[in-house]
C-alpha cells in the first residue's frame, strides 16, 4: 500500500528556499470574493425559491448558480498559492483527459476522463482535482462543441475531482483502489444526474419529481455503461496511475553539506 | 470535429473579451426569458445578425445542425411529459406514476418554443466559440485568477501535440501487432489501457520539465505584471448595448408575462409589450450599423 | 570578480548512486563562449541546471562545495531572484513553451519578474523584430515548426536580458537546417550583446572552433579545460567522438596539425605537394543487387491529404529485397507521408504500393508483426511498458513468440545491444541513444523481420551513440534484412545505404547509388566530401577519409625523411 504524506506545502519544492508566501493583500481579497459568492449563491436560491421573477426562471437561475459555484471553486484554488509543480501538472493532466475525450468519443462510455479527474483529486487534494475536471470540459468542448452544457460539465467533473480529494482525507491519503473505484462508478450516475438536472431545469415543463425521475430513467443505460466503464478503468488503472502521480508529487528535498562532510553511497 | 477559433476582420473579433462576454450574457438574457414567440425570433433574427456581423456563418453551420437536433429532442419529449392545454391532438393510454399519456396541441407548441429556444442558446455558444478569442478571454480570467488561468494555457497548448502523440502511438503499435480493431467492447478497452498509460506517464514527465522551464523563468511567488487591453469606443458602445437588452429582456420578464401557453396559447401578436422587440431591434440595428460601418470606413475603425 | 565561480561541487541527486557532478572547479568570465562537452550522463545538464539555481532547489538532493554565479550564492538565492540574470534553453522546444501565442510566451518571464508594463512592451517589441517573430506574434504555438519554436523560446529568455545563457543541446529535437539557424543566431547574440554563452552541443561543427573555450565533462569530473585548438589536440589519436567531423578525421588519420573548419582543413591540405595519393583512385562503386524481388514497391503513388495539399505527387520507389535504402529530403518534402502509404497507415489516393508482397492496410498490420519492424522518429511512442526488460518481452508475445526461453532470449539481446545495464530501468528515462538502441534490439527481437523501416534514427544523438546504432544495423544487414530509413542525417545515411532517394516537393528529385548522389552536392554533401573533393572526389564516408589522410601523411613524412636524408 502506497502512502501519501497529506501536507499542503510539500508539493512545493522550487519554494522551499523562496522565503514566506508572499501577497496576504491578495489572498484575503480572493477570500473576501469567495465568501461574497457563496453569499450570492444562496441569494440567488432563496430568491428563486421566493418566486421573484427574474430568479423563478429556473433556466436562468441554475446557470447563475452554475456559474457561481464555479467560481467559488476557481478562487479555492486561487487561493492555494500553488508553485509550478501543481500548476504545470493540472494543465498536463486536463490535456490527457480531454484528448482521451476527443479520440474516444465514438466509443459512449468507454473513457477515463472520469476516472481520471477523480484520482488527480485523490491525489493532488479538492482544489487540483475540480481544476482537472473543468479544465477538461472546457478544453474538450473547444472540439466537441460548446453549448449550455459546459459549464454543467465543469461542475459536474469538476465536482467529481472534488469529491476525490474529500475521499483521500477519508483514508488519510492511503491509495486504496477500491473505494475509489467505487467512487468513480458512482460518478457515472452522478455525472449523468447533473447533466440532466441542467436538461430538465431548462427544457422540461412542468418541473415535478415524476418529470425528474423520467429524465433520469431515459438515460439510465448510458448512465450505467458509464458508470461500468468508470469501476473497469480504475481497477485496472488506479494502482499504477496513482504510483506514477505519487512519484510525480514527491517532495524533492536537498541538503547542504557546506565545506564539510561527503555524503556516503 | 467542430472548427475552432480563427483570426478574422471584423468587428465582434476585434472586440475587447469583456464587451464580447456582455454581448454573449445579453443575449442568453434574451433568449432564456424572452415568453412571447414573436420576441423570441427578433432575438434569433439579432443572434443571425451578429452571426453575419462576425462573417462566421460557414463555421457555426455544425452548431446549428446540433441546435436543431437538440430541438427535435425536445420538441418530442415535452409533448410526452406535459399533458396540459385543453387541445387534444392524440388520447394516448394511461400509465401507473406518469398519468395519462394525451398529446396537446399546447404542449407542442410550447415544446416547439422550448426547442427553438435551445438552438438559439447553441447558437450563441458556436458564435462565442466561433468569433470570440479564447486567448483573450483568457486573459481577462487571468486578471483575477493568475494560476488557474495559467493551468488552461498550459493544457490548450499541450493538447494538440496529445492527440498527435496518440495517434502516432497508435499507429506504431498497430505495426507492432498490437490488434485495436475488431473485438468485443471490453477487448477493446483492455487494448487501451497500457496506451492511457503510457500516455499519462509521458504528460506528467512533460509537466516536470515544463514545471522545471518555468521554475527558470521566475514564476513563483511574488509582484507579477498582467497584461491589460485597451477598452475603446466601440467596446463601450457594444457593452451600453448589450447592458440594455439585458435589462429590457429582465424588465420584460418581471411581472406577468403578456404571453401565455397553458391553459390555451395567446395571440402572439396581442402582446402589451411592443417596446421589448422594438428596443431590441433597435439596438442590434446599431450594432450591425455600427459593425459594417467598422469594415468599410478606415477613418470610422480609427476613430472608434 | 567571475561571473562564475564554481569550486569544489560535488552533487548528489535524490536517489542517486554516485554524484553527478564530483569535485567541480570553474571559473568563468564575462564574454567568454563555453562549450561543453561530454558524452550522456556525465553531468553537463547538472552542471547547467547548477547555474540557475534549478540544482539543488527544483531537483532537491544533496551539495557540497561552494557555487556563486552573478555574485549571488546558488544555494541561499534560489532560482527565483537567478532567473532574471541567467537564462536557460533546454533541448525540447515542447517542454518549455508555457502559453498559447508567440507574444504571450515572449512576455512570460517578463511577467514574473514584475516589469512594468511599458518596459515589457519595448522588450516584446525588441526582441520580435530582432528575432525575425513578428510575423508570427499572434501565431498558436502548437503549430510553429521546432525551429521556430526554439527561437520564440530564445527570444523570451533574451527579453529578460539575462547576463549568461545558457543553452543545453538547443538543437537536439531539430531538423538541420532549423538547427544551423539556431546556432548562427547564438554566435550573433554573443557577438553583438557580448553576452556569456554557456552552451553544451552535439553539432559541432558550427560551434566548436567558434568557442572561446572548451570543456570536457566525464563522469561528473572536468577532464580538460581549454581552447579549442588545446582541445583539438589533446583528442589528437584517439577516437576524438567529441570533435567536429572535420578535425575527428584528422586526429584519427593521426595528424599533427588538427584543422577545426573545412577552410583550415583545405588550406593544411593544399599545402602538401600536389597530386592525389596512388590508392584513391576513383573509390569502387558498389556492385548493385541483382533484382530479384522487391520487398516494398510503390508505383505511381499518390497521396492528398483531405482538403489539403497533394503531399505526394507520383512516387515510384523500389526497395530490393536485403537492400539498404535511405530516403532524405527537406521537412515538408512527403517523407513521412510517404512512409505511412508504404505501410499502409496511410490508404493511397491513387497508385499501388506492394510491402512484402501484399496489399497493405490498417487492419492486417498485425499479421505481418513478425515479418516487419518500424522505428519511429519519436522512440516514446514505441513504449508502453514501465520497464527495458517488459518492453522486449511485449514485442515477442505481440510476434506470437510461445516458446519457454523467452527470458534466455531476451537476456541474450539486451547482452548484445549493451542495454544490460538498464534492463530494469523505465524505457522513458533513458537517453536518446539508449532509446533507440532498445526500439533496435525489441524490432530485431526473433523472428528476424524482414524488413526494418527507420523513421530519423539519430534524431538528438552524439557522435559515439550513432556510431553504435550504425554498428547495430551493419551487424544486422550482415543478417539479411531489408532496410528503408528516413533521415537527414547525411553521414549516417553515407554509412548506411547503398541506395539514396531525395524526396523534393511530393517528388523523387534523384534515385541512385550512395556515391552518386551524395557527392557533389553543395547541401547534402557529407563534410569529408566537401574536404577531399579536390584531391579524391567521391569520398563520402569517414573511413575512407581517414584512411587517405593517413597516406597523404606518411606520404609527406616519408618525403620529409627523404628530405632530410639527401640535405646530409
Amino acid at each position: 500500500m502506497v502512502t501519501i504524506r497529506r501536507n499542503r506545502g510539500e508539493l512545493r519544492p522550487e519554494q522551499s528556499l523562496a522565503g514566506p508566501v508572499a501577497g496576504g493583500a491578495r489572498a484575503s481579497a480572493l477570500r473576501a470574493l469567495r465568501y461574497l459568492s457563496i453569499f450570492a449563491m444562496f441569494f440567488v436560491i432563496y430568491l428563486g425559491v421566493r418566486d421573484v421573477v427574474p430568479f423563478s426562471r429556473w433556466s436562468v437561475n441554475s446557470l447563475l448558480l452554475a456559474l457561481l459555484l464555479l467560481l467559488v471553486l476557481f478562487l479555492r484554488y486561487e487561493e492555494k498559492d500553488f508553485g509550478a509543480r501543481e500548476v504545470a501538472v493540472v494543465g498536463a493532466l486536463a490535456a490527457v483527459g480531454a484528448a482521451g475525450r476527443v479520440i474516444f468519443a465514438a466509443v459512449p462510455g468507454l473513457q477515463p476522463a472520469t476516472f481520471l479527474v477523480v484520482l488527480s483529486g485523490y491525489v493532488l487534494g479538492e482544489e487540483s482535482g475540480f481544476l482537472v475536471g473543468a479544465l477538461i470540459a472546457l478544453l474538450s468542448n473547444i472540439f466537441l462543441g460548446h453549448g449550455p452544457w459546459t459549464p454543467w460539465q465543469m461542475v459536474g467533473w469538476g465536482l467529481a475531482g472534488f469529491s476525490g480529494g474529500l475521499l483521500s482525507r477519508l483514508f488519510r491519503g492511503k491509495v486504496r483502489a477500491l473505494p475509489l473505484a467505487l467512487l468513480a462508478c458512482v460518478w457515472g450516475f452522478l455525472f449523468g444526474w447533473i447533466m440532466n438536472l441542467w436538461f430538465w431545469l431548462s427544457f422540461i415543463y412542468p418541473l415535478s419529481w415524476a418529470s425528474y425521475v423520467a429524465t433520469c430513467a431515459a438515460s439510465f443505460w448510458f448512465d450505467l455503461l458509464h458508470a461500468t466503464g468508470n469501476l473497469a478503468f480504475s481497477l485496472v488503472l488506479c494502482r499504477p496511475m496513482a504510483e506514477m502521480l505519487l512519484r510525480y508529487r514527491e517532495r524533492m528535498e536537498f541538503r547542504y553539506l557546506g565545506d564539510g562532510e561527503w555524503l556516503r553511497t | 470535429m467542430l472548427p475552432v477559433y480563427r483570426d478574422k476582420d471584423t468587428i465582434i473579433h476585434a472586440l475587447h473579451p469583456l464587451a464580447a462576454i456582455l454581448l454573449l450574457a445579453s443575449l442568453l438574457a434574451a433568449v432564456l426569458l424572452l415568453e412571447n414567440p414573436l420576441y423570441l425570433a427578433v432575438a434569433g433574427a439579432g443572434l443571425a445578425a451578429l452571426v453575419f456581423l462576425a462573417e462566421v456563418s460557414r463555421e457555426v453551420r455544425p452548431f446549428l445542425r446540433l441546435g436543431l437536433f437538440l430541438a427535435f429532442l425536445v420538441l418530442i419529449v415535452n409533448p410526452l411529459v406535459n399533458h396540459r392545454g385543453d387541445h387534444v391532438l392524440v388520447y394516448g393510454p394511461r400509465l401507473p406514476v406518469l398519468g395519462r399519456l394525451d398529446v396537446t396541441l399546447e404542449a407542442l407548441v410550447y415544446g416547439a418554443v422550448s426547442g427553438f429556444r435551445l438552438m438559439l442558446v447553441v447558437l450563441a455558444f458556436g458564435l462565442a466559440g466561433t468569433a470570440l478569442n479564447p486567448d483573450h478571454l483568457l486573459e481577462v480570467l487571468s486578471r483575477i485568477s493568475f494560476r488557474s488561468s495559467l493551468s488552461a494555457a498550459l493544457a490548450v497548448r499541450l493538447y494538440p501535440s496529445l492527440v498527435l502523440e496518440a495517434r502516432e502511438m497508435r499507429d506504431v503499435q498497430a505495426v507492432r501487432g498490437e490488434r485495436l480493431h475488431g473485438g468485443g467492447r471490453w477487448e477493446r478497452a483492455r487494448a487501451q489501457f497500457p496506451f492511457w498509460l503510457a500516455l499519462f506517464q509521458g504528460s506528467l514527465d512533460r509537466a516536470a520539465n515544463i514545471a522545471e522551464s518555468m521554475t527558470a523563468r521566475g514564476f513563483g511567488n511574488g509582484k507579477v505584471t498582467r497584461i491589460r487591453r485597451a477598452f475603446r469606443p466601440r467596446d463601450a458602445i457594444f457593452s451600453f448595448l448589450a447592458l440594455g437588452t439585458m435589462a429590457v429582456a429582465v424588465i420584460s420578464s418581471i411581472g406577468k408575462s403578456d404571453y401565455r401557453y397553458f391553459p390555451a396559447l395567446s395571440n402572439p401578436l396581442r402582446g402589451t409589450m411592443i417596446w421589448v422587440p422594438a428596443v431590441m431591434a433597435g439596438s442590434f440595428s446599431i450594432l450591425v450599423i455600427v459593425g459594417r460601418c467598422w469594415k468599410r470606413w478606415p477613418w470610422w475603425r480609427s476613430r472608434i | 570578480m567571475a561571473l562564475v565561480e564554481i569550486e569544489n561541487l560535488t552533487y548528489w541527486y535524490p536517489r542517486g548512486e554516485r554524484p553527478a557532478l564530483r569535485d567541480v572547479n570553474l571559473k568563468v568570465e564575462k564574454g567568454e563562449f563555453v562549450l561543453l562537452t561530454g558524452p550522456t550522463g556525465c553531468g553537463k545538464t547538472t552542471l547547467m541546471r547548477l547555474l540557475n539555481g534549478l540544482v539543488p532547489h527544483f531537483h532537491g538532493g544533496c551539495l557540497r562545495g561552494k557555487a556563486r554565479v552573478c555574485d549571488m550564492d546558488v544555494v541561499s538565492s534560489g532560482p527565483r531572484p537567478l532567473s532574471a540574470r541567467v537564462g536557460m534553453v533546454f533541448q525540447d522546444p515542447e517542454d518549455q513553451l508555457v502559453s498559447t501565442t508567440v507574444e504571450k510566451e515572449v512576455r512570460f518571464g517578463l511577467e514574473n519578474a514584475g516589469l512594468p508594463s511599458p518596459v515589457i512592451a519595448k522588450r516584446v517589441e525588441e526582441m520580435l523584430a530582432g528575432m525575425g517573430l513578428s510575423r508570427l506574434r499572434r501565431s498558436f504555438l502548437p503549430e510553429l515548426s521546432g525551429g521556430e519554436a526554439q527561437k520564440v523560446i530564445l527570444a523570451s529568455i533574451l527579453a529578460l536580458h539575462p547576463e549568461i545563457l545558457v543553452l543545453d543541446e538547443p538543437t537536439s529535437q531539430l531538423d538541420p537546417l532549423s538547427a544551423e539557424e539556431l546556432l548562427t543566431l547564438v554566435r550573433r547574440i554573443h557577438e553583438e550583446t557580448g553576452t556569456t554563452v554557456i552552451m553544451s552541443e552535439h553539432r559541432l561543427e558550427r560551434c566548436f572552433h567558434y568557442a572561446s573555450r572548451v570543456i570536457h565533462l566525464e563522469r561528473g569530473s572536468v577532464l580538460f579545460d581549454g581552447t579549442p585548438e588545446e582541445a583539438a589536440r589533446w583528442w589528437g589519436g584517439r577516437e576524438g567522438a567529441f570533435l567536429p567531423p572535420v578535425a575527428r578525421v584528422f586526429a584519427r588519420a593521426g595528424w599533427k596539425e588538427i584543422p577545426l573548419t573545412v577552410n583550415q582543413a583545405r588550406l593544411l591540405l593544399a599545402a602538401l605537394e600536389p597530386g592525389p595519393p596512388e590508392s584513391c583512385g576513383r573509390p569502387h562503386a558498389e556492385e548493385a543487387l541483382s533484382g530479384e524481388g522487391a520487398s516494398v514497391e510503390a508505383r505511381d503513388l499518390w497521396y492528398v491529404y483531405p482538403a489539403g495539399p497533394e503531399a505526394l505527387r507520383g512516387i515510384d520507389l523500389r526497395v530490393e529485397d536485403k537492400g539498404h535504402l535511405v530516403i532524405m529530403g527537406e521537412n515538408g518534402a512527403g517523407k513521412s507521408t510517404l512512409l505511412r502509404c508504404l505501410l499502409g497507415l496511410l490508404l493511397p489516393t491513387r497508385g499501388k504500393v506492394s510491402l512484402l508482397g501484399w496489399k497493405p492496410n490498417r487492419e492486417r498490420l498485425p499479421e505481418l508483426a513478425s515479418r516487419l519492424a518500424y522505428c519511429p522518429q519519436n522512440p516514446n511512442t514505441y513504449f508502453l511498458s514501465s520497464t527495458v526488460r517488459g518492453e522486449l518481452l511485449r514485442t515477442l508475445r505481440l510476434r506470437g513468440y510461445r516458446g519457454a526461453d523467452a527470458e534466455a532470449l531476451i537476456e541474450g539481446q539486451l547482452r548484445s545491444f549493451g542495454l544490460e545495464g538498464v534492463s530494469e530501468r523505465n524505457p522513458r528515462d533513458l537517453s536518446s541513444g539508449e532509446k533507440e538502441k532498445l526500439v533496435l534490439a525489441s524490432s530485431l527481437l526473433p523472428p528476424t523481420p524482414e524488413l526494418l523501416v527507420l523513421d530519423e534514427p539519430t534524431r538528438g544523438m552524439d557522435y559515439r551513440s550513432k556510431e553504435e546504432v550504425l554498428e547495430i544495423l551493419r551487424m544486422h544487414g550482415e543478417g539479411g534484412s531489408t532496410v528503408l530509413a528516413v533521415t537527414h542525417d547525411v553521414e549516417f545515411a553515407a554509412n548506411l545505404a547503398e541506395r539514396v532517394a531525395l524526396m523534393g516537393d511530393g517528388r523523387i528529385i534523384l534515385e541512385g547509388p550512395t556515391r552518386n548522389v551524395l557527392s557533389d552536392s553543395l547541401f547534402f554533401a557529407p563534410q569529408v566530401n566537401r574536404l577531399l573533393n579536390d584531391f579524391c572526389p567521391g569520398i563520402i564516408r569517414e573511413g575512407e577519409a581517414v584512411s587517405i589522410l593517413k597516406t597523404l601523411r606518411e606520404r609527406a613524412e616519408g618525403r620529409k625523411e627523404r628530405g632530410a636524408e639527401t640535405c646530409s
